[in-house]
């Protein structure tokens, strides 16, 4: 048991020390460390991008006329659409 | 939807698609702008994807980078961006299918209580199905694979825990799909199936492109279509990758570690798609789509898997994402410097377009529906189309095919009954020159017939615009 404690305390007085050099790589951030967060900084940017490049690329590139009907039966399904006078729900569109 | 799809007019695909997008209309469009806002709801989904595939990855193999790599190999392979550039029902259903697939892996290797992970996973897979359905080999793989393999439970928990409660939410869903049958049956299979065995045949047969049924176009196709950049690689990758396996003698620890990481179910549904894209018809790059977003999925399992290969393993699968990635970003990179000039988005042109139709025809001070087999511009510019042509020119092309009284039961119109239809109700407006001459001819003919005057429309060279000349009122005293 004697021997016991200072086995006992050893360990902690360790455990300290490891506080202080995590306290000291905080403070300065270790080549690895700095690595990781520049990795994660760069995917972040690299995601952002890609969701703008593929916002430019729904937005920009050219119709087609397999987009036709989507739209059409959203819109008839939507029927908020129509000049006054004009709209969807009058005769001139019911079969 | 206050108008339903089958009952109150013709849609030649699964219902659940223009009921999202009415219900996405509905809060973000006034009467006008469908056409940026179905675009965006595709990017959404393109987005929505992109994340679940990066998740899927990192959860794999404890990478972003992995994950990441893997979302754009999807997002840049040539099987997806025609799909991503459309407001097709691409997107959405991958989206939704993929949502499925995860919650299943999930479930799976959550042990514990998974059943209402997994009815919800069901419920997903219809809605899947519901919104493409092509995607119905997906409930199909999953349900065979968690009947199949082990996960560490016996048959009988496998069946109560996992597989009842998918088949409850598929059931569900399933339901959902079948009450757009209700009062119009005939259309709802007409429309969802019949349509689709047949026409696309004979529509094909018709404009001589009857090689679309001979081996050696499937291989053209193939080779110019779907074997390509991101493809390619990822195929050449596992060829590779089972040769390092073979020759570094690690076999058993990858085939184990393919194993626990269910890398089979998403290399079974990468096969079962593509088998599905072969499926008897006209093929098209949009079938192959399902094939590109599971090869995708499979890149980060193979990473997993190939760790006892070391460094050999990584290596290669950086080599293989870096040339597997570069073409589609490359084309991502070069329309995305074209799209710094907003005045030439696709979005913009139409409605600029769609507002100089609106404006002379209300110069013109004429009303009534505009004729057309391209209704985005009508619907673009608030203007009433005719119902019956809803499905632009892929009813009417084929319609002359079926008898009178059937076209009608449909919805639909056929060049033989254009007529009636147009002396019932007059267009204000006929807008062809998106079709060939020989779908749109019937509708030039009554343009020209009835003295209709044409013009050109803003930004769209190969449109014609007729107008209706307005009539004098006929005197009464």
């Amino acid at each position: 048991m004697p021997t016991a404690k200072p086995d006992h305390v050893g360990p902690a007085i360790n455990r300290q020390d490891s506080i202080g050099v995590e306290e000291t790589a905080s403070s300065h951030p270790s080549r690895k460390t700095l690595a990781a967060t520049d990795l994660s900084s760069g995917l972040v940017l690299a995601a952002v991008a890609l969701a703008l490049l593929l916002l430019a690329l729904t937005l920009s590139h050219g119709y087609s006329h397999d987009e036709e009907q989507y739209d059409a039966a959203g819109a008839l399904g939507d029927e908020q659409s129509g000049l006054p006078g004009l709209h969807l729900s009058s005769d001139a569109t019911l079969s | 939807m206050s108008s339903q799809v089958y009952r109150d007019f013709i849609y030649l695909q699964t219902p659940l698609y223009p009921e999202l997008l009415a219900g996405v209309f509905r809060l973000l469009t006034n009467g006008s702008g469908y056409f940026l806002i179905a675009r965006l709801l595709n990017w959404a989904c393109t987005i929505a994807t992109c994340a679940l595939l990066w998740g899927i990855g990192w959860r794999i193999t404890g990478r972003h980078v992995v994950g990441f790599g893997t979302s754009l190999l999807f997002a840049g392979s040539s099987l997806v961006i025609p799909g991503i550039a459309s407001t097709r029902n691409d997107m959405a259903p991958c989206a939704v299918a993929l949502t499925a697939v995860t919650l299943v892996l999930w479930a799976i290797q959550r042990g514990g209580r998974t059943r209402g992970i997994m009815a919800l996973a069901g419920f997903c897979l219809a809605l899947a199905v519901g919104l493409k359905v092509i995607y119905v080999f997906v409930p199909l793989g999953v349900m065979a694979y968690v009947l199949i393999a082990d996960h560490g439970r016996q048959f009988r928990r496998r069946l109560v825990e996992i597989a009842l409660p998918l088949a409850i939410g598929g059931t569900a869903g399933g339901l959902i799909l079948l009450s757009y049958g209700i009062g119009a049956w005939d259309a709802f299979l007409y429309e969802n199936y019949t349509y689709h065995r047949e026409m696309p045949f004979v529509w094909h047969q018709h404009i001589g492109f009857s090689y679309f049924f001979e081996a050696r176009y499937l291989v053209q196709f193939l080779i110019n279509q779907v074997l390509k950049d991101t493809t390619l690689t990822i195929l050449m990758l596992m060829a590779v990758a089972v040769v390092a396996m073979c020759t570094a003698k690690v076999r058993l620890r990858v085939w184990r570690r393919l194993r626990d990481s269910d890398a089979p179910l998403v290399l079974s549904l990468a096969g079962l798609a593509l088998v599905f894209a072969f499926l008897p018809r006209p093929p098209y790059i949009q079938y192959f789509q399902p094939f590109g977003l599971f090869l995708a999925l499979s890149v980060p399992f193979l990473f997993n898997a190939l760790a006892p290969l070391g460094q050999v393993g990584s290596a290669l699968f950086v080599g293989a994402m870096l040339t597997g990635c570069l073409p589609g970003s490359l084309l991502l990179l070069t329309n995305g410097f074209r799209a710094l000039d907003t005045t030439n988005w696709i979005v913009t042109t139409v409605q600029r377009a769609s507002q100089d139709i609106r404006q002379r025809i209300e110069a013109r001070g004429v009303s009534g529906p505009v004729l057309t087999l391209s209704p985005i511009f009508a619907l673009e510019a608030g203007l009433p189309i005719y119902r019956e042509l809803s499905a632009g020119p892929f009813f009417f092309r084929t319609a002359d095919r079926l008898p009178a009284a059937t076209v009608e039961s449909l919805k639909g119109v056929s060049p033989a009954t254009l007529d009636a239809l147009l002396q019932r109700q007059p267009p204000a407006a006929v807008l062809v020159g998106n079709e060939p001459d020989i779908i749109e001819q019937p509708l030039i003919d009554y343009a020209q017939s009835q003295g209709f005057e044409e013009s050109t429309v803003t930004g769209f060279a190969q449109l014609r615009l007729f107008i209706r000349p307005k009539r004098e009122r006929p005197d009464t005293n």
